[in-house]
């Protein structure tokens, strides 16, 4: 019988169930983002390799027909079609950009398979075997008698269709016709794979081979030599490497290869009973990643093991059997020494076969065991140090320990043998490094070291080497030095000098030429020193190293392999390109130790850790670059969840922010689910970041604050092994401007600032205009109704004169009522608005002295001088000077003998002046001014603030001065 | 008007009283030969449909319906050789001019003694008319900016006429000065106000048409 072996790479998987809808998981899909759709037998799950959305028949972005899933089907890259125990529903999600889903049949379906390019199957629970086309007509191809449910279906390469029903426990063959063949009393999962059946029957059979032509067994010794494991058949599957997963009996998991003749049990995966015992559901996903369903959850294992090899490595489950290697010798017959914390082991690279070397004949004495640091041949000796700060010897041929000195060393003390044969060890403490007598158990300094402080005054010395000049590279936790011992030389790299390394401790360093010495760093990455050209170019864990802290540098062509604190890498010369590995990928452990190397002879390269050593001939290690996608799975702008674009967070998606609320949440995954937690993202804003943002494994953002602007979110992601996304998730953020800094503001403001200067104007002007108008209407109403009245009055006074001839009083009564017309005339001329004009005021004032003076025969001179006619005169002002030239015409008319009158008004520059000059010698009656005339014109001329002279030579002239009417007092 | 200078009045005056009055005045009268006295313009023009002839008509500008100016503007188009003499309360230059502009020969105040009314009346039968200094520095304002055409414009004759009376001078001092009568002065002046109809009419329309007429 055969023994399967546990299969050591992929003891950190831990099945998952926490966050699923429901334990048992019935069915697996990818969609085309690469998000995991999960099938339970209560709800649907999104998971995106950190947590999962979770949808049932009456959740709304996804109105499933019914809540337990059944099966998958990716119909093309849009479409995918989920059964449930109520129907199918078809998930259309690139459709308009948003999801579309629609029911496409509501019978309990258990399975469905895709037939040909347009058709495919669905199984029923009540043994119909539908087929649809691409239009999704369906119709019934097969009905079992029995009702059985139809569970699996297959075609084989003759496109005939394979299936089996439960209840009744048949496996049926429909052929092209539909014409049925049943292999009668066999039953159980199966899977077709060329000419063969296998079905797995459980009940001691286990896994049987069936030619598909003649349904007759088919013998297989290396199956049958399993099979005796088998009692009950559960899934069945195989993946894209051939290998066949095979659930033998509850909770047992095999994986069984059949051409290599090897089978892996991974039932420790389950052995807790909670994570499930029946495993139905199987599932590889696009980046070969084996998605196994459970009753209890469900598990993921990387289906691509790489050739690494694992020594002294089982101390997964018992510390006590943990062997952290830290120093290797390879000896002439390809041997190897391995040195541990539990002493010195020796590995037989002919037959494998590892042992410790232990003192012969020393039954009395207790077993040696030293601490094992870092070792040398030297003659028939092992020279090692220890952590306990002693110099050991072993002597390969007494084999024989001998401790040669005590207390003499600081931690992880190096040790090496150079060109000449002398051998150097890092001590520390003071004494940097010395020479190391083993014969005289002395330590001698070099002169150069002995005065050199940095070198005195650093602690630790990890790493000692050669260049091939001799000068010697030694790697501290001072830096790097570099040591000429001929010339007595010793240069120093730190954080301070320049070129700077990124971190002072040096722990491992390698010589490729003068123009790359590769150093390893505690925190500081990988450094290539360029000494021509005095350069040193770092690299980091976002460049795809797998951790900071590297311990130990080897090259094998233009490869680096470097042995990190977590995983494995491998840098590409050529390509400048890290690649990692890890523990699921077949290594001992993700944690390696300093100076714990070695390449040997025939190439293999070993690197030692704290679990053991993991060894791998570099040539067979192909590098797989696994292109894995970003993905974006919520996006959240100011607390608002993005629903509308469930199926489709992709690039080309513009956001819209207001500028002062600005708060973007994104979370996003990469479609490598084995490890989520060792993927990592970048991020840059362009427009803001001008280099990328690294995150770590955060698989969420949250950007706020941003100042208005356009802005690219552009987010990468380095899969588990370093390799970029192929992808990056773009989105252009389009903060918008504060309202008061946008253009539109600017110009509203303005235009309202002009609308209130316009409609204070147009207030004002109205108030004017309605004065105006105010004055013009109460005119023409005075005119109207008094006006006609007064006339009224002349006529029929003129009447009863007419009748009554040679009647003095109603003579008087005729005068003055046209006196009473005339003065009302002046009073009306003034009030209205339409004689606002200087132009109106002097004719008015030639009209009045022609109206009075010319029937006396008195003539008039009226002149005017620089009068612009246009000039408004406020009503008073106007009023006022009318009847001072009315009144002084009047005099003029009633009381002079004058035969000549002559008018001067002019408006010069600053002054106006009015001079009304007669020829009269002598006053009739009102003399000298005196009267109630000259007392009006002297009160109107002081209401004018004007000057007043009056002249009595050579006749009368009346002079009025005053400052010059000037512009338009329109809006004053 | 007929052979034996008896002439045919038209009134046409919204005021009762005014009119009662004038048509009181002129029925008295002998040289009145027939009246026709109406409240609107709209009333006279239904009185020329029934065949009246007027020689004078004695109109109030402001009339309820079709104003005055607008009306002697049609009257002026069917009688081209009536004599029509506006009636106001004051002294209103603007609408005056306008007035003169749309046809009339003449102005008057209502409150004008009647005996001046008939003198007014008689001169303008005579073929002359009477003008004020506001009214004659309107005409040169009218005349002076934009020439019409040669044979509307002002002789020299007439050009002299207006500037005496721009001048303040009275129908003497002109007649004087010109050595003419007074009456050939009030001759000029009546045809002064016939080429200032002629030459408003397009200007007429174009106000009357932008609703500026009043």
């Amino acid at each position: 019988m055969l023994t399967a072996f546990k299969s050591q790479s992929q003891q950190h998987l831990k099945p998952t169930f926490e966050g699923l809808s429901n334990r048992y998981v019935t069915a697996f899909n990818q969609d085309n983002n690469g998000l995991i759709w999960i099938g339970t037998t209560n709800g649907l799950n999104r998971f995106d390799g950190n947590s999962f959305k979770q949808f049932f028949a009456n959740t709304p972005e996804l109105n499933l027909v019914n809540s337990t899933i059944t099966c998958f089907l990716n119909l093309d890259e849009n479409v995918f079609l989920i059964g449930t125990k109520g129907g199918i529903n078809k998930v259309h999600f690139f459709l308009n950009d948003k999801y579309k889903v629609e029911v496409i049949s509501d019978k309990e379906v258990t399975t469905l398979f895709r037939y040909n390019k347009n058709e495919f199957l669905a199984g029923t629970s009540n043994g119909e075997l539908i087929l649809f086309d691409s239009s999704f007509h369906s119709h019934t191809i097969y009905k079992d008698k029995q009702m059985a449910s139809v569970k699996n279906i297959c075609t084989d390469s003759k496109n005939n269709i394979w299936f089996g029903t439960n209840e009744n426990k048949k496996i049926h063959k429909l052929n092209a016709d539909y014409s049925e063949q049943i292999i009668d009393n066999l039953y159980g999962n199966f899977i077709i794979d060329g000419d063969l059946l296998f079905a797995n029957f459980g009940s001691g059979m286990g896994l049987q081979s069936y030619n598909i032509s003649n349904c007759k067994n088919v013998k297989n010794t290396f199956l049958d030599s399993i099979n005796l494991l088998s009692k009950s058949g559960y899934g069945i599957f195989k993946d894209s490497r051939n290998n066949f997963w095979v659930n033998y009996n509850l909770g047992k998991l095999f994986k069984i290869n059949i051409v290599n003749k090897t089978i892996e049990d991974y039932s420790y995966l389950f052995s807790q009973n909670y994570f499930g015992s029946i495993f139905n559901s199987f599932f590889e996903d696009k980046e070969g990643v084996l998605w196994v369903g459970t009753d209890g959850g469900f598990v993921k294992i990387q289906i691509t093991q790489y050739p690494f090899k694992t020594h002294l490595g089982n101390g997964q489950k018992n510390e006590n059997l943990f062997y952290s290697v830290r120093g290797m010798l390879e000896d002439s017959l390809g041997d190897l020494y391995l040195g541990t914390y539990k002493g010195l082991f020796h590995l037989n690279r002919s037959n494998n076969i590892l042992q410790p070397v232990l003192e012969k004949n020393n039954a009395v004495k207790k077993d040696i065991k030293p601490l094992v640091c870092q070792m040398i041949f030297d003659e028939n000796d092992i020279l090692m140090t220890t952590h306990e700060k002693e110099i050991v010897k072993y002597n390969l041929v007494t084999k024989k320990y001998e401790t040669l000195l005590e207390n003499v060393l600081n931690d992880f003390p190096s040790i090496y043998k150079d060109k000449e044969g002398l051998i150097w060890i890092g001590r520390g403490n003071g004494f940097g490094i010395q020479i190391f007598d083993k014969h005289k158990k002395q330590f001698f300094s070099h002169p150069s070291i002995a005065s050199n402080k940095d070198m005195l005054n650093c602690k630790l010395f990890y790493s000692i080497s050669q260049k091939s000049d001799g000068v010697f590279l030694i790697g501290s936790s001072n830096g790097l030095f570099l040591f000429d011992k001929n010339k007595g030389s010793v240069k120093q790299y730190n954080v301070k000098t320049i070129p700077a390394l990124s971190d002072n401790e040096i722990l491992d360093v390698l010589y490729d030429s003068d123009t790359a010495i590769w150093l390893g760093s505690k925190g500081g990455g990988l450094m290539k020193l360029n000494l021509i050209e005095n350069k040193i170019i770092n690299y980091k864990k976002e460049d795809g190293l797998s951790s900071n802290t590297v311990y130990c540098i080897l090259k094998d062509k233009s490869r680096l392999w470097l042995s990190t604190e977590n995983g494995l890498s491998t840098f590409d010369l050529k390509t400048n390109l890290f690649y990692s590995y890890y523990d699921k990928d077949g290594i001992s452990n993700n944690e390696f130790n300093t100076g714990s190397k070695i390449k040997t002879i025939s190439g293999e390269i070993f690197f030692g850790g704290i679990n053991g050593v993991t060894s791998f001939v570099p040539s067979s290690i192909k590098l797989i670059p696994e292109l894995s996608k970003i993905i974006l799975t919520e996006l959240v702008q100011n607390g608002q969840n993005d629903f509308s674009n469930l199926f489709r967070l992709d690039s080309n998606t513009e956001i819209v922010l207001p500028y002062n609320t600005n708060i973007l949440f994104l979370r996003f995954t990469i479609s490598d689910y084995l490890r989520p937690e060792l993927n990592s993202y970048q991020y840059k804003l362009e427009g803001i970041d001008s280099t990328w943002t690294n995150m770590g494994g955060q698989n969420f953002l949250r950007i706020s604050n941003m100042p208005s602007g356009e802005y690219k979110l552009r987010i990468k992601g380095k899969n588990m092994n370093g390799v970029d996304t192929e992808n990056q998730i773009v989105l252009t953020v389009l903060i918008r401007q504060v309202f008061y800094k946008q253009w539109w503001f600017f110009i509203s403001i303005s235009i309202l600032v002009l609308l209130l200067i316009y409609f204070i104007f147009y207030i004002r002007i109205k108030r004017l205009v309605e004065f105006q108008n105010l004055r013009i209407k109460i005119a023409s109403d005075l005119h109207d109704e008094v006006g006609s009245l007064l006339t009224q009055i002349s006529i029929l006074t003129e009447l009863l004169k007419y009748k009554n001839k040679n009647n003095k009083e109603i003579d008087q009564i005729a005068s003055a009522s046209r006196e009473a017309t005339r003065t009302m005339s002046d009073v009306l001329w003034t009030i209205d608005a339409r004689n606002d004009k200087t132009g109106n005021l002097i004719d008015r004032m030639h009209d009045h002295a022609d109206l009075l003076l010319l029937p006396l025969e008195i003539n008039i001179n009226f002149n005017t001088k620089n009068i612009d006619n246009n000039i408004v005169i406020n009503m008073q002002e106007r009023q006022n000077l009318l009847l001072i030239f009315k009144e002084a015409i009047n005099n003029i008319a009633k009381h002079s003998n004058a035969t000549e009158v002559e008018v001067l008004i002019e408006n010069s520059k600053d002054i106006f002046r009015m001079i009304i000059k007669d020829n009269g010698t002598e006053n009739k009656k009102d003399t000298s001014g005196s009267g109630q005339g000259m007392k009006n014109i002297k009160m109107r001329a002081e209401a004018i603030k004007a000057m007043l002279e009056i002249d009595k030579d050579n006749g009368h002239t009346i002079i009025l001065t005053r400052k010059a009417f000037s512009g338009t007092h329109m809006f004053v | 008007m007929s052979d034996d200078g008896k002439i045919k009045i038209a009134i046409i005056e919204d005021d009762p009283i005014v009119r009662d009055g004038l048509e009181t005045f002129f029925r008295a009268e002998e040289f009145c030969e027939s009246l026709c006295v109406v409240d609107s313009m709209e009333a006279f023009f239904e009185k020329l449909k029934e065949g009246f002839v007027a020689d004078i008509i004695l109109s109030d500008i402001g009339l309820p319906g079709m104003s005055g100016i607008e009306g002697i503007r049609l009257i002026r188009e069917k009688l081209k050789s009536v004599d029509i003499i506006m009636l106001t309360v004051f002294r209103d230059e603007d609408r005056i001019f306008k007035s003169l502009c749309a046809g009339a020969t003449g102005y008057l105040l209502k409150d004008t003694p009647f005996n001046e009314i008939k003198e007014a009346i008689s001169i303008i039968r005579k073929g002359g008319s009477f003008m004020s200094p506001a009214i004659a520095r309107k005409i040169v304002e009218h005349f002076n900016p934009q020439p019409k055409q040669d044979e509307h414009n002002l002789t020299p004759r007439e050009k002299q006429i207006i500037q005496g009376l721009v001048d303040g001078l009275s129908y003497k001092l002109i007649a004087d000065r010109l050595t003419i009568s007074v009456d050939t002065i009030r001759y000029h002046i009546k045809k002064i106000y016939t080429k200032l109809q002629i030459n408003s009419k397009s200007e007429l329309i174009n106000k009357s048409l932008k609703g500026q007429l009043n």
